[in-house]
């Protein structure tokens, strides 16, 4: 990480950031502000491609109950003071902790770790520093016979990765699609809960999505409109039986057949979430760059077919869960087995577990069982790291083949191996996720990891696709792209932010939206308004 | 991982020096994925794919540390097999290791008061050679002079300068070593590191 002095807010003195800190300690205590020493690092953005010192916080404070954040909220309006909100801080590929808007001071919610969970009705509700390693940890502790859903790896917040969008690879891997009830603090205090919870004691809250009236979960999702301090997820009955079918294709072509071949199966529900890595996606998984070759440039096709020979995975590797009884598990063995087979060369491995069996690591994320490790950041050796530019694109094979080779030569352009993975956790789409992994100590991939990462984003809004998610630093990019009748959208986003954070106290950025009075300095490329 | 301490900066130059690396010992290997089953001050981790990392961590335990081998999910070797020494006597974690490892192990430890006071990036497969940098509160002269001068099996040499270093003021050294590039495979780089708890 790049050492850097930390930024006031702007437009703060020394003397008014002080009397702010002072007001600050008296709600959460002296320990629980933090604006020096050691802890601060964890408020940077590990991964930053070179950028540290742009997105560098003030410092951070840490309530521990939503009374708490209700007193820094009323401090954070009288000074004008900057938030950030974060859960735990580990969305590391898109910015880690650090805010878009440099000098604010980030709102971490790690203190509040409160699980409840009714095994019954197969749900659970969450505090912001819940992760998922403890939501499994307090299932499994109470022998319930339910999973849980995870992203891989799986150390961030169950909130946060919700409130992002996330994914994960069970039929609930539709993170925010699996939400359901919320509570949140708004800028001035006001506490809110959402759909059924709006009745004092509705036991439906974290039962049916809607509302009597209008659904206002999805504005605080990916938004700075208000504080969640609290969501209903459901949980997933543990299946009878659950088989992991894994097809490995060998040509980069095949990936028409298998994407057209996959959509049938997705929207006629007999497979219900896929996951689809190219080549490098799980050589990185498992091995090295130096290990096939450790010349310039990407891998020459002559290093990409003694790898794929010598570790024995095809061009394309896929794979997926089949979850529930097993006469009917057998069924859609076949159906799968069926829709793939016309294609040359196809590979398939099926394991299957009936309800107790020990899973094993390698399947683990496909049974809701969460596991943390990086291998893929050290694919080119030093301090790796990575950035992403994940799009949704629609599951049509020749369409995405062609994007696909167009990602490739900008990978390639760039001078990197092109990481490419799918994941389908709706039926209608991928989300393309393209790690550009590189070392995070050396200043020249970093400028080209950060060029690399633009040319995705541009690239893909000439075929009109866009970003799900984006790096503190192509937020404002990614939010242009959006641009339909001359972005409504982002205009009521900002009529909606006016009207809920009239003093643009939360979150600044976040997502391209930023409050009135830092708007015109965001149109001018502005880094601290 | 943690920042590299800006002062007292040097780089140092060693041209024209041999480095041909360790040639395993397979009585170190043994010992390395031996668990020691006496309460622990020191811990230090190994990665079972990789000889260095097995070699690096034999030569710990012969100097009293527990070696515990990562398991696939990090998460399970700190929560399993690590945190539960803390509340007694766990004062140093070490191990040599790839660099994501590292880095996981800091922001799991870090809720613990765990500090990394030494990390060094060995850069030892690339073609022009073999790099070593080197950064910490420790002092990193006698792990500097484990890699220059040490015996061939610079791996084992650098646990033993490690166990050995004291204290010292934030430093950062850079090393590179004209060499021929080592046989076999493996990855370009490891990382060797030291995290602490206060007493």
């Amino acid at each position: 990480m790049e050492k850097c002095a930390l930024p006031l807010p702007p437009g703060f003195s020394s003397p008014n950031f002080d009397s702010a800190c002072k007001e600050l300690r008296r709600v959460v205590g002296d320990d629980h502000l933090v604006i020096s020493g050691d802890r601060l690092a964890g408020y940077f953005d590990p991964y930053s491609p070179g950028l540290a010192d742009a997105y560098a916080p003030s410092g951070a404070v840490l309530p521990a109950s939503v009374d708490e954040v209700r007193g820094v909220l009323g401090v954070a309006n009288n000074y004008r003071l900057p938030l950030w909100t974060v859960s735990l801080g580990r969305n590391y590929a898109y910015g880690g902790a650090a805010p878009c808007l440099k000098g604010s001071m980030v709102l971490d919610l790690s203190r509040m770790r409160a699980i409840e969970v009714n095994a019954e009705l197969a749900y659970a509700l969450v505090e912001p520093g819940v992760t998922y390693l403890d939501l499994y940890k307090f299932i499994r502790d109470k022998t319930y016979p339910l999973w849980i859903d995870c992203p891989d790896p799986g150390w961030g917040s169950v909130l946060g990765n919700t409130l992002e969008h996330g994914i994960g690879y069970t039929p609930y891997g539709d993170h925010a699609g699996h939400q359901c009830g919320m509570e949140v603090v708004l800028a001035d205090g006001e506490i809110v809960r959402t759909g059924p919870g709006a009745m004092t004691g509705n036991p439906a809250w974290p039962l049916y999505k809607y509302a009597f009236g209008p659904t206002l979960d999805g504005l605080f999702m990916q938004s700075n409109f208000g504080v969640v301090t609290k969501i209903g997820i459901w949980l997933m009955p543990e299946p009878e039986t659950f088989s992991v079918m894994e097809m490995m294709f060998r040509r980069e072509e095949d990936i028409v057949p298998m994407i057209d071949a996959l959509r049938v199966l997705r929207l006629d529900g007999i497979v219900p979430t896929a996951t689809i890595a190219n080549w490098m996606r799980i050589a990185a998984g498992n091995t090295t760059r130096a290990e096939w070759y450790d010349g310039k440039g990407p891998l020459p096709q002559s290093a990409i077919d003694r790898l794929t020979k010598e570790m024995g995975i095809g061009y394309w590797g896929m794979r997926f869960g089949l979850y529930g009884r097993e006469k009917i598990l057998a069924e859609q063995r076949k159906a799968v087995e069926g829709a793939f087979s016309h294609i040359e060369g196809m590979g398939l491995a099926v394991a299957t577990y009936r309800r107790g069996e020990a899973i094993p690591p390698e399947h683990a994320t496909l049974a809701g069982i969460p596991s943390v490790d990086l291998m893929p950041l050290n694919w080119l050796g030093g301090a790796g790291a990575h950035i992403e530019c994940p799009l949704v694109v629609p599951m049509q094979g020749a369409e995405f083949l062609d994007l696909y080779r167009r990602r490739t030569e900008l990978f390639n352009a760039a001078g990197f191996d092109h990481y490419c993975g799918l994941t389908s956790t709706t039926p209608r789409v991928f989300i393309n996720t393209g790690s550009i992994i590189f070392d995070r100590n050396d200043a020249e991939q970093c400028a080209r990891a950060r060029s690399l990462g633009k040319a995705l984003i541009e690239d893909a809004h000439k075929r009109r696709l866009a970003g799900y998610r984006a790096h503190i630093s192509e937020m404002d990019l990614v939010a242009s792209q959006f641009d339909f009748n001359d972005h409504a959208a982002m205009r009521t986003y900002e009529r909606l932010k006016d009207a809920l954070d009239p003093g643009g106290v939360l979150s600044p950025g976040k997502q391209g939206i930023w409050p009135k009075a830092l708007r015109q300095a965001r149109g001018e490329g502005g880094e601290t308004p | 991982m943690t920042a590299a301490p800006a002062t007292d900066r040097r780089d140092v130059i060693k041209l024209g020096g041999a480095a041909a690396l360790a040639l395993l010992v397979p009585d170190a290997v043994a010992a390395a994925v031996r668990a020691s089953s006496l309460t622990p001050s020191a811990i230090v981790v190994a990665d079972p794919r990789y000889r260095e990392s097995l070699v690096f961590a034999g030569s710990l335990e012969r100097q009293g540390a527990k070696v515990l081998t990562l398991a696939s999910d990090r998460a399970t070797t700190w929560f399993g097999a690590i945190a539960p020494h803390l509340p007694h006597c766990l004062r140093r974690l070490t191990g040599l290791t790839l660099e994501s490892d590292l880095f996981i192990l800091e922001r799991l430890a870090e809720s613990s008061g765990a500090r990394t006071c030494y990390a060094g990036l060995h850069d030892w497969r690339c073609r022009s050679g073999v790099g070593h940098t080197l950064s910490g509160t420790i002092d990193l002269e006698g792990v500097a002079d484990a890699l220059l001068n040490g015996r061939e099996e610079w791996v084992e040499g650098l646990g033993e300068a490690l166990v050995a270093a004291k204290d010292g003021r934030p430093a950062a050294l850079r090393l590179q070593l004209k060499c021929a590039a080592p046989s076999g495979r493996g990855p370009r780089s490891f990382v060797s590191w030291q995290m602490r708890w206060a007493v």
